[in-house]
């Protein structure tokens, strides 16, 4: 079922919504919530809770793309889910680890001096994002948006997975001078 | 900023990068090369049609998971059993092992000609998905008309003297194995394949026959049992790509001859005829050897064949006298008269597969002489007797000489050195 059928469905409140989602969007949510939660429990929580956030937010949404607009659901659910389980020190490891990358750039304090709007740091990322060959973009975002695994996208891409890691910490270092130049202090 | 305020930032980036990241394995490859046109060296043998038996009338299709074949290596057997779009391992085949194998053979076709494959024709045979080492090259086969018989690819992998060669035709051929156990086909996005390993030698072939979107697909590569683990890798990676052809792709209407080489052919039944051939006619002997016969003289020009060819016998003995353009390809074959190591046999006792140099052996089994150079030691160097029971007890010999643009090629079974040697001292009288 194409997207837009599906959408429809949220918006007539047909309940055949949410069973046309999972058949379509299922693994794709799973997978994202497994690669930031570790496991399989709190992975199926945040996909069903996604399908209800789905059925709250659509209407007044619309979603073009609907993969994507799920795919930001369960990510925002599955790093919440996170917070809470490192603070009951349970957690995948393997989110710990992208984000220990991230970390590198940031200041890691939650100062309320730190004026800075939210949305110019999106828009600054994206332009960064929008200056990187295709490629590089994509591992990027397969990293840092989708969690996975340096092995899974080194055979995604049909790289070495030390040319992912060498590749991966070349952009961060570049995304870093980037917004340090535009006056983003993290 | 805490490292998850952060992460949740990126949560809410552009959603084309999003979307980009996760449909790029179905897009067209940004990195895919472009591939230089190169001959593929592939076991497509031009004879007559042999029948295969049907030998494996039982076939284990293994499901998806790959989890009924005892000792096969499977897909993720995590809890989660469906195939996940972000989190998939690499398929794997099973390689029936073969004990021996049975060429299918094409029917020889006169006129089949082959171009290089070019950049457009090579973007319609590659698969929606690839491996960043993987690049393509080929040529295409087609008869005299100009009509498209076959495709022959071939793909780098991660070892570059190894690539797959991939056959690519609408009707069933290759080769038939013979499995020392139960044949088991293993399936690749609903594609069937049959992968086989089969070692002769030094050597170790990977093969796999399939039949994607009514095209029948031959994989193959040979490798050494060093490159075996690496190389059942990349193989398999290959094999992966293939399967990933959407409904009535590739579509080789689009692979047409840019030039149908002209054919030429015509037969002599006559040395005098022969003789009045304007290219070459006259580096033809001026008479045959006592009690030859006239046989079929055979002058033909097609794609990269150009030749005035005759061939004569008595009983057992035979004389076969071939004039053909000198290409650069021959001239590692040129030798001189005072470099005996390059031709004299005396120095290269039978088995001459044993006693000639690796290095040598080209110009050892045919070597060119200059024709002002030739002598007739030169020719009785070239010549031996055998005591074969049942066969001509005659001179033996196989050399070729150069008159300027032009090679004379003579192999010769029953023919005294002494004729030879006269014939074509003849010739230089022309």
């Amino acid at each position: 079922m194409d997207d837009a059928k599906i959408v429809q469905l949220y918006w007539d409140r047909n309940e055949q919504a949410i069973p046309a989602t999972a058949n379509k969007y299922g693994n794709y949510c799973s997978s994202i919530a497994k690669n930031i939660l570790g496991n399989r429990e709190d992975a199926e929580e945040c996909v069903n809770d996604t399908y209800w956030n789905a059925w709250n937010f659509i209407p007044p949404h619309r979603p073009d793309i609907l993969s994507t607009f799920l795919g930001k659901i369960t990510r925002n659910l599955s790093l919440n889910r996170y917070k809470h389980n490192i603070a009951d020190k349970r957690g995948g490891t393997q989110t710990a680890v992208v984000l220990d990358e991230i970390a590198e750039f940031v200041s890691g304090t939650d100062s309320v001096e730190q004026e800075m709007d939210r949305k110019e740091l999106i828009q600054a990322i994206d332009t960064f994002l929008s200056t990187l060959p295709a490629k590089k973009r994509m591992v990027f975002i397969r990293r840092y948006w989708y969690f996975d695994t340096i092995s899974t996208i080194a055979y995604r891409f049909g790289m070495t997975e030390n040319h992912v890691s060498v590749t991966l910490n070349r952009l961060r270092c570049k995304l870093y001078s980037y917004l340090l130049e535009r006056g983003f202090d993290l | 900023m805490r490292k998850e305020d952060f992460a949740e930032v990126l949560g809410d980036i552009d959603e084309k990068y999003i979307q980009e990241a996760e449909t790029m394995r179905k897009s067209n490859n940004t990195v895919w090369l472009k591939c230089s046109a190169m001959v593929a060296c592939f076991c497509l043998l031009l004879a007559t049609v042999a029948v295969i038996p049907q030998l494996f009338l039982r076939t284990t299709p293994i499901p998806p998971d790959n989890s009924d074949v005892p000792g096969q290596t499977t897909s993720d057997q995590s809890e989660d059993s469906e195939q996940k779009e972000d989190q998939r391992t690499p398929w794997t085949a099973y390689f029936n092992e073969a004990t021996s194998r049975l060429d299918a053979n094409r029917a020889y076709i006169k006129g089949y000609f082959t171009e290089p494959l070019n950049d457009t024709e090579l973007a319609v045979l590659e698969p929606e998905m690839h491996f960043a080492y993987m690049n393509c090259s080929g040529y295409a086969g087609f008869d005299n008309y100009g009509n498209l018989l076959d495709v022959v690819l071939s793909v780098t992998t991660s070892l570059p003297e190894n690539p797959v060669t991939i056959a690519i035709t609408d009707y069933s051929f290759g080769s038939s194995y013979v499995l020392s156990g139960e044949e088991v086909v293993s399936v690749c996005e609903k594609v069937e394949y049959r992968v086989y390993q089969y070692e002769v030698g030094n050597t170790i072939t990977l093969a796999a026959d399939a039949s994607i979107n009514d095209l029948y697909f031959h994989f193959a590569m040979d490798v050494t049992s060093e490159q075996l683990e690496r190389a059942k890798a990349d193989f398999q990676c290959v094999l992966e790509c293939f399967a990933t052809y959407e409904a009535g792709k590739p579509d080789l209407s689009v692979i047409t001859p840019e030039e149908i080489p002209e054919l030429m052919e015509q037969i002599f039944h006559t040395l005098a005829e022969a003789q009045a051939e304007p290219d070459f006619g006259q580096y033809m002997p001026s008479a045959l050897p006592a009690g030859f016969e006239e046989s079929t003289i055979r002058r033909f020009q097609f794609q990269n064949s150009n030749y005035l060819s005759g061939l004569w016998s008595k009983g057992l003995d035979d004389l076969a006298w071939v004039v053909s353009p000198y290409a650069e390809a021959d001239a590692h074959r040129l030798t001189s008269v005072e470099d005996k190591e390059n031709y004299d046999l005396a120095l290269y006792p039978i088995p001459r597969a044993d006693s000639v140099p690796d290095e040598l052996r080209e110009i050892v089994d045919n070597p060119i002489f200059d024709a002002e150079e030739l002598t007739l030691e030169a020719v009785y160097r070239r010549a031996y007797k055998v005591n074969d029971a049942g066969d001509t007890d005659g001179w033996r010999m196989e050399f070729s000489v150069k008159y300027g643009d032009v090679v004379v090629t003579v192999r010769a079974k029953g023919v005294t050195p002494e004729w030879v040697y006269q014939q074509l001292m003849l010739l230089n009288t022309k």
